[in-house]
């Protein structure tokens, strides 16, 4: 019951902060849109090359946009002290860094999973492909802050914290990358994805079991 | 319903030095317990430990209601230094937040009360960003009185008279003197005066 109402809150309080500061999803969006955008200008407009790295530039787009807010996780919270108030709740800690990346990825991903179909056009990828990266990018973002949390639990407060969660979580993400643009690229080819998607699917699971029990573990030591 | 702390040979370590030599003290309800010692003499990281967000090198801290073993998240309310309140947020969405984690249920009636307690009732709706340091003290002094009933909690208070002005001193006094005849015990830190009416107080020097 409490527990409930604890990761309610959590998840509450996460949603309140999207509606109030615009730019904490705005901001990963309008990233993913500038390097979706830039790459035609860069390699040329031949829909033959636009196709064949599509899937890919889009992919690596969402990946970077979600890192740009690992930081987001822990640290303000440990600036202003309202993560004392998370780590001295007599609820499981791990069930709230999981509710808490439950509406991150939310917020996060929505624009994200919304805005992959529509950049695909211009990569002049087809439509079942676009429909693919969208379920691509759903799973992928919550993976990816999954992962995401638990480096950004260890360096919660640290100098350079930013760049050194993301060289962190680097390694990590790559299964995600490579089954989910496979996926699509699988599509594209006019092959099954369900190979890949399954895969991409057991390492969302894996990491949704594993990562909030490790996330929290690292959050007490990192503020002990 | 009565509360009891007990110190058990405390050692804390902070950068790997040791802050103090092994603290033992054990106090029952109704008990003000004044932490001394020049900065950097571990005030702050006691507290924390007593409120269990920093584990001793040595020893233990237990909290005990009527005899029983409890934990120092059910046992405790601490205000430190950081107001624990985003500043995007309201007054009222920040004081929820933080009665929902510490395992009470949100009661706008009791938030209201609590406020009000602390004359910041008008402020209640403003962002926490928009508000000036002693506003946002007392604000989050607020969480104090959301306990399930006077008493129940033990008060952990970092330097608490910080940014407060004089009247606002004195009131925050006259709450910690009551919540000590209710039985509660109150932890204290503060380079600061203060005259606070309560039957029993320790002293640690630190």
């Amino acid at each position: 019951m409490s527990l409930r109402l604890a990761s309610t809150a959590v998840a509450r309080r996460e949603f309140q902060l999207f509606a109030r500061r615009k730019s904490d999803w705005a901001n990963p969006l309008m990233f993913f849109v500038i390097v979706c955008s830039l790459f035609p200008f860069a390699v040329g407009s031949e829909s033959e090359r636009l196709r064949l790295i599509g899937v890919g530039v889009i992919f690596v787009g969402a990946l970077l946009a979600t890192l740009l807010t690992l930081p987001r996780l822990f640290d303000e919270d440990a600036r202003d002290g309202s993560l004392d108030l998370l780590l001295s709740s007599n609820e499981p800690l791990a069930m709230l860094i999981l509710a808490r990346v439950a509406a991150l990825s939310f917020g996060i991903g929505a624009p994200l999973i919304l805005a992959a179909p529509l950049f695909s056009f211009l990569y002049a990828l087809p439509a079942d492909v676009a429909l693919m990266l969208a379920l691509g990018v759903a799973i992928a973002v919550p993976t990816l802050l999954l992962v995401g949390a638990i480096a950004a639990a260890l360096l919660v407060s640290a100098r350079g914290g930013a760049i050194l969660t993301a060289v962190l979580v680097l390694p990590l993400t790559i299964p995600t990358l490579i089954f989910g643009a496979g996926a699509a690229l699988k599509v594209l080819f006019g092959e099954s994805p369900v190979a890949e998607l399954s895969l991409q699917a057991a390492y969302l699971l894996f990491a949704l079991a594993l990562s909030p029990l490790a996330a929290s573990a690292a959050l007490k030591i990192s503020t002990d | 319903m009565a509360l009891s702390l007990h110190i058990n040979g405390v050692q804390l370590e902070r950068g790997g030095r040791s802050l103090f030599p092994p603290l033992t003290v054990s106090t029952g309800a109704g008990t003000l317990l004044y932490v001394r010692g020049a900065n950097g003499a571990g005030k702050t990281t006691l507290l924390r430990a007593l409120a269990g967000l920093a584990s001793p090198s040595a020893g233990e801290v237990a909290w005990r209601q009527d005899g029983n073993p409890t934990t120092a998240a059910a046992a405790t309310t601490f205000v430190g230094h950081a107001n624990a309140m985003n500043d995007a947020l309201s007054v009222i969405e920040n004081l929820s937040y933080a009665t929902s984690l510490a395992g009470q249920i949100y009661r706008p009636v009791l938030v209201g009360a609590a406020l009000e307690q602390l004359g910041v009732f008008n402020l209640a709706l403003r962002r926490v960003g928009t508000l000036s340091q002693g506003q946002r003290k007392r604000a989050s002094l607020a969480r104090l009185l959301l306990r399930e009933q006077p008493g129940a909690r033990a008060w952990l208070l970092d330097e608490p008279f910080v940014a407060l002005d004089v009247d606002t001193q004195k009131m925050l006094e006259q709450l910690i003197a009551q919540e000590l005849k209710a039985g509660a015990i109150v932890v204290l830190t503060s380079h600061q005066d203060f005259a606070i009416d309560s039957a029993k107080t320790t002293e640690v020097l630190l």
